[in-house]
């Protein structure tokens, strides 16, 4: 490993990024017990809303925002 | 035995020499199940826990979906230190391997455009940062009338426009530099403050996909690039290597970036 890769490998995977990548990214495969893709955007949405409390900030700030 | 589904990980190329997989989600057994000229990496999960009931149940469920997302993605990790894989989008069910197989079979040719996309490539992140520590223009001290201060005072907050619009530049510079470095790059919407738990406003959250033999000289690059920016008072954060996510071709994951 080289000092510059080093200095940037992962160590610790933040939730936040990690949730971005495996539920955001990668491809889709419809299956059929795949949940649909409108049910994997429930997901996704569903997250991130729940994710925000987890770095304590105020679910009702975080809320408003979002029906804004 | 108890009823089973299968999970699928990721998609590789037949034949290659995958193997030895760490545990995946629940502890369970991985390998890779070949699939005509594609293999899928796929493990058995118990239906009753990890169903598409229990998908429905724990959607939301930090506590349920996180050991779920971090074995996910530490398989396609491992995947991705071996050869090139195509990660597969969360959640990834099927009700056995020939459910599994025909939809792979359907998706081949996307599957095969997917896997040369990414052909010995990695996935970088790069996020930059506006630094708290913008200073505040001092209170005018000499402002002796009204008139006075309101005009100083808005000579300060277009300054300040300026400063954070010279800031917003930079980190598309950045994101332009580092994807000259790259084979491909795509610009993300930024990480809610609330999400990433930083309380600097995020300007650019980029994902770059480096061809493996580049990767020094990205992050070398990323290093200059970084100690640079610091100067202007911008953090730079460089992440990975990831496996793929953000170049797998599909529409989907396109789409999916404008969704906050």
């Amino acid at each position: 490993m080289t000092d510059a890769m080093e200095r940037w490998s992962n160590e610790d995977v933040a939730l936040v990024d990690l949730i971005d990548r495996v539920i955001g990214g990668g491809v889709v495969l419809t299956g059929d017990v795949v949940l649909g893709v409108a049910g994997v955007d429930l997901v996704y949405l569903g997250l991130r809303l729940v994710l925000a409390p987890a770095h304590e900030v105020e679910q009702s700030v975080v809320l408003g925002r979002r029906s804004a | 035995m108890d009823e089973t589904i299968v999970h699928a990980y990721g998609v590789v190329a037949a034949n290659e020499p995958f193997g030895g997989f760490p545990a995946g989600i629940a502890d369970t057994r991985v390998w890779v199940h070949d699939v005509e000229d594609l293999g899928a990496i796929v493990g058995f999960l118990p239906a009753e826990g990890f169903g598409v009931a229990d998908w429905e149940r724990n959607a939301a469920n930090v506590g349920w979906l996180e050991p779920v997302a971090r074995r996910h993605d530490e398989i396609l990790q491992y995947a991705a230190s071996t050869g090139d894989v195509v990660p597969l989008r969360l959640p990834s069910l099927y009700r056995n391997l020939e459910s599994l197989g025909d939809t792979v079979r359907a998706a081949g040719d996307r599957l095969e455009r997917a896997l040369r996309r990414i052909e010995g490539k990695l996935e970088w992140s790069v996020k930059v940062y506006r630094g708290i520590k913008e200073e505040d223009p001092p209170a005018s001290e000499g402002a002796v009338s009204g008139r006075d201060y309101l005009l100083s005072r808005s000579r300060d907050l277009s300054a300040k426009a300026a400063a954070r619009e010279q800031l917003a530049d930079r980190a598309q510079e950045i994101h332009e530099a580092l994807g000259h470095a790259s084979a491909e790059y795509v610009r993300n919407q930024p990480q809610d403050a609330a999400l990433s738990g930083r309380s600097e406003p995020m300007l650019l959250n980029g994902a770059y996909l480096v061809r493996r033999a580049d990767q020094h000289r990205f992050l070398q690059l990323a290093d200059e690039i970084a100690d640079d920016a610091r100067a202007m008072g911008l953090l730079v954060e460089v992440g990975g290597p990831w496996p793929t996510y953000n170049f797998t071709g599909d529409v989907e994951a396109t789409t999916r970036q404008v969704i906050r």
